[in-house]
């Protein structure tokens, strides 16, 4: 390994580990100083007050991320790459989840259920209207079956 | 003597035999759904039972309650969708079992685990109902915290690789169970004027997302990168070898013994539940890992670790039920509706009044325990037969899974966006390196702590010297200690975090 792969190595890493504590660091001085006040009410208690848990909570998850990221400069960082590849189908099962809720909420249990097992079939790749149709059955008569039980 | 076998002819009738099979059935059916809780089962079975014989009607319910518990892991192994909150910890093993081609390995020693767990737990409770039970009356607001800390301790053990990131993770869970009515006040706290969250983010909604559809998205993620138009992809490796051997069963005997005691232990004391039996069970087993084993990677002791504690937790819920009157979890509460519903009042005089019908609740769930076996086995066979199915197909049935059972839960789709919003968090953590048992650890103990913290703070009047007068506390404290300097040792020395 010559020092200028190592160097480009470092680089990305400190680049990722900085991020990183920007992102969980700021979103515990966020917890502490915005979201915890404004979405607690004061009110006399006799045990614990409602903030002091997640102003704990907030504080250590900043405190041990400020760690974590002066550790990753003096001893090394240990986080892995992560790749993008294949995320698009994540996505669009994410879409067809989202459409599959809707139709439950608009059309009802079984036919917004079997829009949903479509949706996420097309989703990861399944395209032969054969395969799409016996998943549609399937679906369909695993939704009857929950309806029908009364559960 | 004669009150037991007279107890005994009261459950071995027909009707009381039929009662405890069709239980087992409905139980299983519930345990392996996502989204069908097992206290939701037992609530619309309870009026069923009105036209049974009390006995046939105990065990009925007593049927769903226990095969709930051992049907939860098969959708945790093969799935990763645990059909309970309390399987959620039977992921962690069973699903990587599953993956490498061990399915019906793990779902034969998740079956005998549950079976084992379940029969020593019923023995224990017909033999030591009385002095376990005052044993429970012990247990105040100060000893109920001090297990909770001792618990939470437990989020370092599990944080994997990156202890400092498991920590976030787990104290992340705790923040965010906080959400939902503050429960001294009543008053919302972190809902965002949205009523659906008054009662915090569903258990349901965070295991279901976080464990099976956070899964299904990484197989869709792997699945769409190894596309291969000439093979069809599975999850699974093929299953060469289907048999439980003895070496086997010698190697996990310690575990399912040590996690029986321990699932015995939550349910003996009064607002653990299963859910945090199994957890913790997981996390001690863990730490007492030998040479070879491979918790996390897919091991045997991890499945009997979760299963055998999950199982043991509603036979010793009894016990405080039975001696004093006082539920030990969910479930015996509702049992104590359905007791009333045949005008048996739980309690002390239980054994002096109805001697007769509580040995025979006792043979019947002895019964129970052996048509769990029974039904368990037979239905694995099918079961297992989920591992030929090809990815591209599991997926939109788990997710179609994920997404009927959270709104079957609770009747929302804020919910089941809950549950997508859960699941999208727990695939961008694990990506990051952060644990999701960790968070699931924090989020189902916070509560639990938070509420019996503050009992503990109003019933010492703030003083903290006063928690040297329980000694039961103490003991735990000292636990939570020891327990925190074995887990960071090995840590430290490695310089890794």
């Amino acid at each position: 390994m010559d020092a200028r792969s190592s160097d480009g190595r470092s680089r990305k890493h400190f680049s990722r580990d900085l991020v990183e504590f920007l992102i969980v660091g700021g979103a515990s001085l966020l917890a502490i100083f915005y979201i915890i006040p404004a979405q607690t009410v004061s009110a006399p208690t006799f045990g614990l007050s409602a903030t002091m848990l997640p102003m704990v909570c907030a504080a250590a998850i900043g405190l041990l991320a400020a760690v974590k990221f002066v550790l990753s400069i003096l001893v090394g960082s240990d986080s892995a790459p992560v790749g993008v590849a294949g995320l698009g189908t994540v996505v669009a099962i994410f879409a067809s989840t989202v459409i599959g809720i809707v139709a439950i909420d608009h059309i009802g249990l079984i036919a917004g259920g079997t829009l949903l097992v479509v949706l996420t079939s097309l989703a990861v790749g399944m395209r032969h209207p054969a395969e799409l149709v016996k998943m549609a059955v399937g679906g369909a008569g695993l939704l009857f079956l929950i309806d029908w039980s009364g559960l | 003597m004669e009150m037991l076998l007279l107890g005994a002819s009261d459950a071995l009738t027909l009707t009381a035999l039929v009662a405890v099979f069709g239980g087992i059935l409905l139980g299983y059916g519930v345990g392996v759904l996502p989204g069908l809780s097992r206290p939701a089962a037992l609530a619309v079975a309870v009026p069923i039972t009105y036209a049974m014989t009390p006995i046939a009607a105990i065990a009925f319910l007593v049927g769903v309650t226990k095969a709930s518990a051992a049907g939860g892991a098969t959708g945790a192994i093969l799935l990763n969708t645990p059909g309970e909150p309390s399987s959620a910890a039977t992921t962690f093993d069973g699903y990587p079992l599953a993956r490498k081609g061990q399915a019906t390995r793990a779902l034969k020693v998740a079956l005998f685990a549950s079976v084992f767990g379940d029969m020593v737990s019923t023995l224990v409770l017909i033999c030591m109902a009385a002095p376990l039970a005052h044993f429970a009356l012990q247990m105040g607001p100060v000893e109920m915290t001090s297990v909770m800390i001792f618990a939470l301790t437990f989020i370092a053990a599990l944080s994997g690789d990156s202890m400092i990131r498991g920590l976030i993770a787990g104290i992340l869970g705790l923040l965010l169970s906080t959400i939902g009515l503050d429960p001294e006040t009543a008053t919302p706290r972190f809902t965002f004027g949205q009523i659906e969250l008054f009662d915090g983010i569903p258990l349901t909604a965070a295991t279901v997302g976080m464990l099976a559809l956070t899964e299904m998205l990484k197989q869709a993620q792997l699945y769409s990168v190894n596309r291969n138009g000439k093979t069809e992809l599975t999850s699974f490796a093929d299953e060469t070898n289907k048999t439980l051997s003895w070496p086997d069963v010698r190697r996990v005997a310690p575990t399912a013994v040590r996690s029986t005691g321990i699932g015995i232990a939550a349910g003996i004391i009064p607002g653990l539940g299963p859910t945090i039996g199994a957890f913790l069970s997981y996390a001690i087993s863990e730490r007492f890992a030998g040479k070879g084993d491979e918790y996390r990677k897919g091991d045997l002791k991890g499945v009997v670790a979760t299963e055998a504690a999950d199982n043991a937790v509603l036979p010793a819920s009894l016990i405080p039920l039975f001696a004093i009157g006082l539920p030990g979890s969910v479930s015996a509460a509702i049992l104590v509706s359905a007791f009333m519903l045949h005008g048996v009042q739980p309690g002390p005089l239980i054994f002096e009044q109805h001697p007769r019908l509580i040995y025979g609740i006792y043979i019947s769930m002895l019964v129970a325990s052996l048509f769990m076996l029974v039904v368990g086995r037979v239905g694995l066979t099918f079961f297992a037969l989920i591992t030929k199915v090809p990815v591209r197909v599991i997926i939109p049935f788990v997710v179609l899974f994920c997404t009927v059972g959270t709104y079957l839960e609770r009747d929302t789709v804020f919910s089941v966006f809950l549950m997508l919003g859960m699941g999208v968090f727990g695939l961008v953590m694990q990506r990051y390196g952060y644990s999701v048992i960790t968070f699931l650890i924090g989020f189902v103990i916070g509560p639990y702590f938070e509420l019996s913290l503050r009992q503990a703070l109003i019933v010492t009047n703030h003083d903290l010297t006063k928690v040297l007068d329980h000694p039961i506390a103490m003991g735990f404290l000292v636990l939570t200690v020891g327990a925190t300097l074995v887990f960071l040792a090995p840590l430290l020395m490695r310089r890794k975090v």
